[in-house]
């Protein structure tokens, strides 16, 4: 219910009449916005300072570049005049892309009790989102929807599609086993292996067939050195993995999952069981990945959806509640509850 | 003050219980030693290695009990552990869950029949089942030494068969109770890397290796001292042979047939310093279980120098 509600008012923005790609109006006061973001308290380097480099970037950069997506054409043209900056750029702006995962009408039970109530939103291509609400509001439940690791639950049941390039997820003719090799993901609590580091990462490509020796090495230094993790472990990869601190661990189970080259990679509570440094250092790879991947983070931390993030979902009591770009739902959210909850007034 | 002095009670109430076990055990190994001071005065090292078992003419070597034990104990451990360790598998990961319960209340019933029964089903069931198998067994096999000897049922296999039927259930229980434990995090770490429900059953058991290799090993301690059932089968003849088929003796077979008949001081006593050897060797096979254990444990855990990390993470 509250999703269509949203999405007519959607409708009723200028952006455009294509509810399956959200607006992006409001640009114009982005930078000051974001500066007026809540910070946490720990002084942590990477975010802020490269963030607001990057800012910088993606202003002069953001404006949508030809092809935009086919729906929505209008939309396109109404953003760039918004913007008044028409330099050409390779780089798409993050509204006109197709959507990497589309979410329609998904419901979830386990047993008879619903948990998720006609979901529907669109996940952007090599973006992140954040998915953000009150502890039991199902965001946990929806993460693991999209790369059906509620299956192992017995008695859980879907409905409602989500597809990723178009492909069910849940049809009949789909691979789990497959759609789980595209669709990585990182838990809350850090889970490597007890073996060494080297064979937590290759477990993967391993029960994936792969053998040789040579492109075993190969992928892993590559996964771990996205994962911000090489140069701390590289003399000592045959050491256990569970000899490695809570961080450590963590960016571990991150190459582990990045090995296997994912498309997209869920987050659920990455950073949540770490100390401020650690979680600065994964939210800084979060940052980096999303070159790559497509990222869908879940986060009781609102300051690090708010400092990760290109789009924001709320999800609250089992409902998508509101979907938009971060700083909207951060600085000008449409709902009462979204702003009720990200001003800490609930939740 | 009244208050700590009940802590401190408590303290040494349950202490005193504690050393109690380690009393018993001692008394037990120094009392099977002095009971047996003269087959061990005669005999010396000898004892574990000769196999004549003459009674009559005072001669007594254990050689063909200490065979017979392990190697009745072994067969038996490598027929249960894969049964055992696919009833854990089958009841913690793969079976409906309305069966898991009754499952598992079912192979722990197993192991609360009395020995006696299960002799009594062997020689009435299992005896004549293991005569028609050897009967039919072709005689180029039978030039084989594992399948040589006569067609009597009684035997090493049929002692090994019902032994493997013994330990099933505590090698079962146990590996299922460990597979439980498994974190579920475990095995979603392996779902979530594009893992078949057989390779995430794999990381649940390397994750519990070293609990799942302590289940054998009870079992096999179990198999060690198992008599009664063993005693009705086995056929009690003290031979040393890789036979299946021929009968043979265990330790704790001897014990429980001749202690009755043992007439002059030097018989008791070697049937006596028998009793140590069983001690020593479940002794043994327990400290080796657990060391094994604890190896595989320190190699999944092995702390290397973890300060110098630390550092470079705060550095970064």
């Amino acid at each position: 219910m509250m999703t269509i509600e949203m999405r007519r008012r959607d409708a009723a923005e200028p952006a455009g009449e294509d509810a399956s790609v959200p607006p992006r109006a409001g640009r114009a006061s982005f930078r000051a916005e974001r500066d007026a973001l809540p910070r946490t308290g720990v002084d942590v380097p990477f975010p802020d300072a490269v963030r607001r480099e990057r800012d910088d970037a993606e202003w002069n950069a953001a404006v949508p570049a030809a092809g935009p997506a086919a729906s929505s054409p209008p939309q396109n043209t109404n953003h760039a005049q918004l913007l008044t900056r028409t330099q050409p750029s390779a780089q798409e702006g993050p509204m006109s892309q197709e959507a990497k995962i589309s979410v329609s009408n998904f419901d979830f039970y386990y047993g008879t009790a619903k948990v998720l109530h006609g979901i529907n939103l669109d996940i952007p291509d090599r973006k992140v989102t954040a998915l953000i609400g009150p502890s039991g509001c199902g965001k946990s439940t929806f993460i693991r929807s999209i790369n059906r690791m509620n299956d192992i639950i017995p008695d859980a049941r879907a409905s409602g599609s989500i597809t990723i390039d178009g492909q069910d997820v849940y049809g009949g003719d789909a691979d789990v086993v497959e759609l789980r090799r595209r669709v990585g993901m990182v838990f809350q609590k850090s889970n490597p292996f007890p073996k060494s580091i080297y064979d937590n990462v290759a477990y993967g490509l391993r029960i994936g067939g792969m053998r040789n020796k040579r492109q075993l090495d190969e992928i892993i230094e590559r996964s771990l050195t996205r994962a911000a993790l090489w140069h701390e472990v590289k003399d000592r990869l045959h050491a256990s993995a569970l000899a490695l601190s809570g961080g450590q661990q963590q960016r571990l189970c991150i190459a582990r999952a990045l090995a296997v080259d994912p498309e997209i990679v869920l987050m659920d509570e990455p950073a949540s069981a770490l100390d401020p440094i650690a979680t600065s250092k994964i939210e800084e790879l979060i940052y980096e990945l999303k070159d790559n991947y497509t990222i869908v983070i879940v986060t009781h931390n609102m300051q690090q959806a708010a400092r990760v993030s290109d789009r924001t979902a709320f999800f609250m009591l089992g409902r998508l509640i509101e979907y938009a770009e971060t700083n909207e739902i951060f600085m000008n959210p449409k709902e009462k509850m979204t702003e009720d909850y990200v001003t800490g007034r609930f939740g | 003050m009244k208050r700590s002095s009940d802590d401190r009670s408590f303290r040494i109430g349950t202490g005193a219980f504690a050393a109690l076990v380690l009393l018993i055990v001692l008394g037990i190994a120094f009392e099977l030693t002095r009971q047996s001071a003269l087959s061990i005065a005669k005999f010396g090292l000898k004892f574990w290695t000769t196999s004549t078992w003459d009674p009559v003419s005072g001669d007594f070597g254990a050689l063909p009990f200490i065979w017979g034990t392990l190697y009745s104990s072994i067969l038996a451990l490598l027929l249960a552990t894969p049964i055992a360790l696919g009833i854990a598998i089958f009841i913690s990961e793969l079976s409906p869950r309305v069966l898991r319960q009754p499952l598992a209340y079912l192979t722990e019933l197993l192991a609360a029949i009395p020995s006696i029964v299960y002799g009594l089903w062997g020689v009435f069931v299992l005896v004549p089942i293991v005569r028609k198998l050897e009967l039919a067994t072709p005689a180029a096999l039978k030039k084989i030494p594992l399948f040589n000897g006569p067609p009597l049922g009684v035997g090493m296999l049929a002692a090994a068969l019902i032994l493997a039927v013994m330990v099933i259930p505590f090698t079962s229980s146990v590996a299922r109770e460990i597979l439980k434990n498994v974190p579920s995090t475990q095995r979603e770490a392996a779902y979530a890397l594009g893992a078949t429900r057989w390779e995430a059953i794999k990381v649940a058991i390397g994750f519990g290796k070293s609990g799942i290799i302590g289940a054998v090993m009870l079992g096999f301690g179990r198999a060690l001292g198992e008599t009664m059932a063993v005693t009705m089968v086995i056929g009690n003849s003290p031979q040393v042979s890789a036979s299946l088929f021929k009968p043979q003796y265990t330790m704790a077979a001897v014990i429980a047939n001749e202690f009755t008949e043992a007439a002059d001081e030097l018989y008791l006593h070697a049937l006596i310093e028998i009793g140590l050897l069983l001690f020593i060797i479940t002794v043994g096979v327990n400290l080796l279980s657990r060391m094994l254990i604890w190896s595989t444990k320190r190699r999944a855990v092995a702390p290397t120098i973890v300060t110098p990390i630390v550092a470079e993470e705060v550095a970064a």
